[in-house]
């Protein structure tokens, strides 16, 4: 079992990263479409983050997307994954800070 | 042609292209009849929206096909449009819709902060909205004289102001141009590159193509690799362009130039290699927005491009006086319009004509103040005219800057944020010339407690519209402005004094990539050295290496990936790697070739020979369902489970003959590449099924060390050119026959690709070559096609369980 975490600044987040050609590198079509608002923009972008410290290795950030089921929660999945390989994500935010932890398991 | 109404009617039975979408995955094409039907079911979904006529609709969203749809369904529905620049923040495009009373805000999902009002929607989801539209609807009627949009500029007190233009105002402006330059034809390719909601990029690259019937080219990113390849692989004959983007393609075609040191030798080298960029039919650029100087367009005319230089203003729809086509004067923004007139009074060129707006918005007395008496429109640009005609600008008459972007800004709202911010004395913002153009200029005078002048500019920049950021600053060497007897700051005067000193930009060395690394983590340039880890010496976080690598990607046009930059990269190790990433000239490093007529007979002949007699001697083929997929009129991905080494051919042997040889097959990269040259058999195995693999079976890798969007856009461009792919989501061949979970990486695949799924079920061939065995033993084998399925909105997940049902209830 491994762990990540990640903390975003999302004044930082906006001002450096609100630019198409950045936002296409990090987020997939099915993620934009759920991204209402700057906050989980950000809070999407930190589970990304922590997927890939828990994950241990750093890899594409198309490689990994955030998903919501019905009730709302998000989850996370990776192309990299063993198929015994599970990925459990949980994410927050308030005000300036958005956070986000990643288990594998 | 009267109202845009007249010039839509035009579309409607035309089969050729008016759009090509790039988006960097795929390329879609729009009819003028897509144009046409897509644009009345919008309007059609627009009625159920209670858009009626005279209502506003805000469209703040980037260049795209669905632009133009949203924007012809809010005309038919007699709807004003009210374009907002796309890289506006949310507080502008807010701020537009308020004061509007936008009925409805179109936004784009491409913006991590949004507005959220009940009343947006995003221009992604408007495919999906107008599915189940009827395109069988009347237009409004519409009067010449209605307003067709409202386009916001800014404003002289930080309030911005719009410009109504009428439908007679855009048709008159549309009749002007194209009389004054006739050359354009069907046949003409236009790149878009400003945003539309310029009437510059309206007017030129939008209604013009579409009234001569010719296409339009839009890409989704702007960044350079991806205009670059645009140009050479959409045979484009002209775009619309401000001088600061000549300048930029100027720098990059100069700095490429030095490292081809050769070609300097032969001037006709040089110009063989430009024009061989941008394509064998590429004519003119237009130039607009603000004054071209002249040293850059003397560099395009040696190359051989035409540059078109224009004169307008948004309140005039927009364009006044233009260059010809066969006739350019340097210096001069050319002749007025047929139709319109121009005149000089007190030095300020004034101006009339069909084209010129009738007032801005609900601002009776703004509109008043830009009338004289005559009703002459007065544009704020003093100029001259010469006897032949031949209009030259010649600044401004108010105190106005307008960016080489095109951009006008007021200094005084800048100053207004400058003076607020603590330690701030006196500010003074003026127009600085640059290459290219003016630039916003900052000068400061600062009492000793402020805080540091770069720190004073990047917090005044945060509060700044996107479009009016401060570029560069310096600090008044005395204790106050040169002022007039009424306390006006002497503008002139400190233009003239900022010459002689030092002018800081928030950054500065020589070298582009120590400057941009300062800039993106805030470290001094003195801190940098070439052995200084990004990571962990200059505290680079992966936010701002997302920024860096876009930096680096805009300034030196190549594609990188930020995940290379890792907790050892270097500054030295990464101009290593821009280095040899500008060099990389193949970026094809799949084998596309082996789809071409070459390849696709070898196929038929290994087919012939090896095989299909090898397939038959063990395998007799059943096939079911293969009426779903005969009359497919769109490529698509067909699905299958995985069972043995035979599902690949008893699947490509039961297509019909003319799928055959256009389907792909996507093979596990590992299944190519996994050994390395240490055991010298192996690897000389490896390579052999590599290319048997390719060309013989048309296999292709799904590589993962590269990452998925690299196969992503190899899978699109198989598409593009109309080849099916055939993929085992499975990833796996299954022991037993039972179906093992599907890659997750379907879906999103998918989701990307905008493209139909195939079922296919394979039954019977775990007893003809089960997986673990070596030699195959006879069998019956049957092979079932499924209908095809299109995805809309779902998720990735969704997807993969809908496919898998799919399979499974064959």
């Amino acid at each position: 079992m491994t762990i990540g975490i990640d903390l975003v600044y999302i004044k930082d987040f906006k001002q450096r990263l609100e630019k198409k050609e950045i936002i296409e590198k990090i987020f997939s079509k099915s993620e934009l479409a759920i991204m209402p608002n700057l906050q989980e923009s950000a809070g999407i972008f930190a589970a990304k983050e922590a997927f890939m410290k828990a994950f241990g290795k750093k890899v594409g950030w198309l490689d990994i997307w955030i998903e919501l089921l019905p009730s709302g929660k998000p989850t996370i999945h990776c192309n990299y994954l063993d198929k015994n390989q599970k990925a459990e994500l949980s994410i927050s935010h308030d005000g300036d800070y958005a956070t986000a932890v990643v288990i594998i398991t | 042609m009267k109202t845009l109404l007249d010039l839509f009617k035009n579309f409607q039975d035309q089969d050729k292209t008016a759009f090509i979408f790039r988006t960097g995955i795929r390329r879609f094409v729009f009819s003028y009849k897509d144009l046409y039907q897509l644009s009345l079911k919008t309007a059609s979904w627009l009625e159920g929206q209670k858009i009626n006529k005279g209502d506003r609709v805000v469209i703040w969203a980037p260049n795209s096909p669905w632009w133009v749809i949203a924007f012809w369904g809010v005309i038919l529905r007699g709807g004003i449009v009210v374009p907002v620049d796309f890289s506006s923040g949310r507080e502008r495009a807010e701020k537009i819709a308020e004061l509007t009373q936008a009925k409805l805000i179109i936004q784009s999902q491409y913006k991590l902060d949004k507005i959220e009002k009940s009343n947006s929607i995003f221009i992604e989801n408007i495919q999906y909205f107008i599915e189940n539209c009827s395109a069988n609807i009347l237009p409004v009627i519409i009067e010449e004289n209605n307003t067709a949009e409202i386009i916001y500029t800014s404003g002289a007190t930080g309030e911005p102001k719009g410009v109504e233009l009428s439908h007679k105002n855009l048709i008159s402006n549309l009749k002007q141009v194209n009389e004054h330059i006739p050359t354009i034809t069907k046949d003409y390719n236009f790149l878009s590159l400003l945003p539309l909601s310029h009437m510059f990029e309206q007017m030129g690259g939008l209604f013009t193509p579409l009234y001569k019937g010719a296409s339009i080219i839009y890409i989704r990113t702007l960044k350079p690799s991806a205009i670059m390849r645009a140009l050479a692989e959409e045979n484009i004959y002209t775009v619309m362009i401000v001088p600061r983007l000549l300048q930029a393609l100027k720098n990059s075609i100069e700095r490429e130039l030095e490292r081809k040191t050769f070609l300097k030798l032969f001037s006709g080298l040089v110009k063989f290699s430009v024009h061989k960029k941008f394509g064998k039919n590429f004519k003119f650029f237009i130039s607009g927005g603000s004054p071209l100087d002249i040293e850059t367009a003397k560099f395009w005319q040696n190359i051989g491009f035409i540059v078109i230089e224009g004169y307008g203003l948004t309140e005039c729809s927009p364009i006044l006086a233009g260059n010809f086509y066969d006739q350019q004067k340097i210096g001069s923004v050319g002749k007025a319009l047929p139709g319109v007139t121009l005149k000089i009074e007190g030095g300020e060129i004034l101006a009339k004509g069909e084209n010129i707006f009738s007032g801005y918005w609900q601002n009776k007395f703004l509109t008043k103040e830009s009338f004289n008496s005559d009703g002459w429109f007065k544009t704020g640009d003093l100029g001259k005219i010469d006897n032949d005609g031949w209009v030259y600008v010649k600044g401004r008459k108010k105190d106005l800057i307008v960016t080489s972007a095109g951009i006008k800004i007021y200094p005084e709202d800048i100053e207004n944020i400058l003076n607020k911010i603590y330690g701030v004395k006196e500010s003074c913002v003026i127009g600085k010339q640059e290459q290219g153009g003016e630039e916003v200029h900052a000068v400061l005078i600062l009492e000793t407690s402020a805080d540091a002048p770069a720190n004073i500019i990047k917090n005044a920049n945060k509060q700044l519209d996107n479009l009016q950021q401060i570029n560069s600053f310096s600090i008044y060497p005395e204790l106050e402005f040169p002022k007039t007897t009424t306390l006006k700051i002497q503008k002139h005067k400190i233009k003239e004094a900022i010459k002689k000193i030092q002018v800081n930009t928030p950054s500065h060395s020589s070298d582009k990539i120590i400057n941009l690394i300062a800039s993106v983590t805030g470290k001094p340039v003195s801190l940098i050295e070439e052995n200084s880890i990004l990571a962990t010496d200059l505290g680079l976080t992966s936010i701002a290496r997302l920024e860096l690598v876009n930096y680096l990607e805009q300034e030196f046009r190549i594609d990188m990936d930020d995940t290379l930059i890792n907790q050892n990269t270097t500054v030295k190790s990464l101009r290593d790697m821009i280095q040899n990433n500008e060099k990389k000239t193949s970026r094809e490093n799949f084998p596309f070739w082996s789809f071409n007529c070459c390849g696709r007979f070898i196929r038929l002949l290994s087919n012939w020979f090896l095989n299909y007699p090898i397939f038959f001697y063990f395998v007799k083929l059943e096939k079911r369902g293969l009426e779903n997929v005969k009359n497919l009129n769109t490529p698509v991905i067909f699905i299958a489970n995985h069972i043995s080494y035979f599902d690949h051919p008893a699947i490509i042997f039961s297509l019909p003959k003319n799928m055959r040889y256009f389907t792909a097959t996507a093979a596990k990269d590992e299944f190519f590449h996994n050994y390395k040259k240490v055991n010298k058999l192996k690897w000389t195995w490896k390579r052999f099924t590599y290319y048997y693999g390719t060309i013989a079976l048309s296999l292709f890798p799904l590589p993962k060390e590269k990452g998925f969007r690299k196969s992503l856009e190899f899978m699109g461009k198989l598409i593009d050119n109309k080849i099916n792919i055939l993929i085992f989501p499975e990833g796996e061949r299954s022991y037993d026959g039972k179906m093992l979970p599907f890659m997750e990486g379907l879906g999103l695949m998918v989701k990307e690709l905008q493209i139909p799924i195939v079922p296919i079920k394979i039954e019977g061939i775990e007893k003809v070559f089960p997986r673990g065995t070596a030699m195959p033993q006879k069998g019956k084998v049957t092979v079932t096609f499924g209908k095809p399925y299109c995805f809309g909105r779902e998720s990735p997940s969704e997807i993969i369980k809908i496919a898998k049902n799919l399979i499974t209830n064959l």
